[in-house]
């Protein structure tokens, strides 16, 4: 059967001054699935997932998502976790999810306070008071609460501690049972969402190195984490 | 979705948004909201109280709060300026705040029109400064009426005869003027963060040359320190005309430069 795809990048080149962050790149990504895209540092990933939301214009190339140009106007069927992303730090928790729910078209308001139940945060204490776990959780629901076609996490993962990672993994496996989705993950924390790959994608100074079937390689290769050391080291 | 109950949510949120400006004690804008405040605020409290709890103080004290609270308030170089710079300052700082706090990433892929977006904060920004001028408005009304009712023999007495008239004419020549003033602190702010060589820089020369140009044609007559007693209704209106038709131009300018030229 042949293989739907979300996301099409085709000969995509993007430049900041004399720096080339994606250099004609071309990629897919399968509809449906949750995907690794995984680089070193620079490689181009949190570039490649701007440019999908219409944060960055690329130079070169065309851009398809679910068949459209990247714009703010697509952006409704879009949940964006941007990388170091934080929110709004006077709102209180209960005060976040009451505004996602106005500002984020299909934002389901009772599923994002059963989330924020199952994942320990007050309602009532204000975001600049959470530790960095508790915010990555918020901001973890305030993407997956909203039932939309695409979800792209940048660094999700980022600096936060092991319970936390636990519990935003079991999350994102949660809602895929919900309401199957497409999920792009951008990742250097392989060892802990390895298992929840299905597709992984790595690319390097901008071009696309490997793309592969995540449980295929996970056969052949041992882990995901084996197989990035082999490309990357 | 309704498109108003999204921009209301904006409004309010960047009302807040601007409140942890206040915090940012390396702004210059906030220094001089500050001063002019602390200024304001010091007049307040040792004349205000001291005349309001009827303890005697000289007349002499009391002649030089009147002096002081004349300036402060009533139609000058310094508070028109003033009141030109405060919402141009509410409104520069609230778009780089999104960059600043974190935010931006959430605020650039809201699915909504960058109108929308803009018009949100431009919102934001002049309420803000209505508050701004109703602090001022209030506060000196009760000075006022404290000293005319308990200190009526100072020898400057005559200047707060029409202070109420003329502190509402300062504040409504002040928010006609401050669509325009809301709308080039909003674009200052969208092209200090644009991919674009150049505008920052002639950005203020334009800022002065409104003011220089207002100043040096006919509309001055709307600054007149006797304009209160026989409003100059034409000009009056020409000034608001002027506000809104600029701001209008710099608004949509602003909100095409967010869709095209800033990146994140």
């Amino acid at each position: 059967m042949e293989m739907e795809y979300a996301i099409e990048l085709k000969n995509v080149t993007k430049s900041y001054k004399k720096k080339l962050a994606l250099d004609r790149l071309t990629v897919a990504f399968p509809t449906g699935q949750i995907t690794g895209l995984l680089g070193p540092n620079g490689a181009g990933k949190s570039t490649l997932l701007k440019m999908l939301v219409g944060l960055v214009h690329q130079d070169e190339g065309t851009i398809s998502v679910f068949g459209q140009s990247p714009s703010w106007r697509n952006n409704g069927e879009i949940a964006y976790l941007p990388d170091r992303g934080r929110w709004y730090a006077l709102q209180t928790v209960a005060e976040a999810l009451a505004y996602a729910e106005v500002i984020f078209p299909a934002f389901d308001l009772d599923l994002a306070r059963k989330m924020a139940d199952s994942m320990e945060l007050d309602p009532t204490a204000q975001i600049r008071t959470l530790s960095k776990g508790l915010e990555a959780r918020l901001n973890l629901i305030l993407c997956l609460a909203r039932r939309v076609r695409l979800i792209l996490f940048d660094e999700p993962f980022s600096g936060i501690d092991l319970v936390s990672r636990d519990k935003i993994t079991q999350n994102i496996i949660n809602s895929m049972f919900d309401l199957p989705k497409t999920i792009i993950i951008c990742t250097h924390e392989i060892h802990e969402a390895e298992s929840i790959f299905d597709h992984v994608i790595f690319i390097d100074k901008g071009q696309m190195v490997l793309a592969d079937n995540a449980e295929q390689l996970r056969t052949e290769k041992g882990s995901i984490e084996s197989v990035y050391r082999g490309l990357f080291q | 979705m309704s498109t108003s109950r999204v921009f209301w949510a904006l409004v309010r949120n960047d009302s807040r948004l601007g409140s942890t400006f206040r915090f940012d004690k390396a702004r210059g804008n906030v220094s001089a909201l500050a001063a002019y405040l602390l200024a304001f605020g010091i007049v307040f409290a040792l004349g205000g109280l001291l005349l309001g709890f009827g303890m005697h103080i000289s007349d002499l004290f009391a002649a030089r709060v009147i002096t002081i609270l004349d300036f402060l308030i009533t139609p000058n170089a310094f508070t028109i300026t003033f009141l030109f710079y405060m919402p141009f300052a509410f409104t520069s700082e609230m778009l780089p705040r999104e960059w600043k706090s974190g935010t931006v990433g959430w605020w650039l892929t809201l699915p909504y029109s960058r109108n929308l977006l803009l018009g949100a904060k431009n919102m934001a920004g002049f309420f803000r400064f209505i508050k701004l001028l109703l602090i001022l408005f209030v506060t000196s009304e009760y000075l006022t009426i404290l000293i005319r009712y308990l200190q009526p023999d100072v020898e400057n007495f005559g200047l707060l005869h029409d202070l109420p008239l003329r502190v509402l004419y300062s504040c409504a020549i002040a928010l006609l003027l401050s669509p325009f003033f809301v709308s080039m602190g909003t674009t200052g702010g969208v092209l200090s963060k644009a991919q674009m060589k150049g505008l920052p820089v002639i950005f203020p020369a334009l800022f002065l040359a409104v003011i220089v140009g207002i100043f040096s044609s006919p509309l001055r007559a709307v600054f007149s320190s006797d304009a209160y007693l026989s409003p100059p209704w034409l000009s009056l209106l020409l000034v608001f005309g002027v506000s809104m038709g600029l701001s209008t131009l710099l608004f949509f300018f602003a909100t095409n430069v967010l869709e095209h030229k800033v990146e994140l």
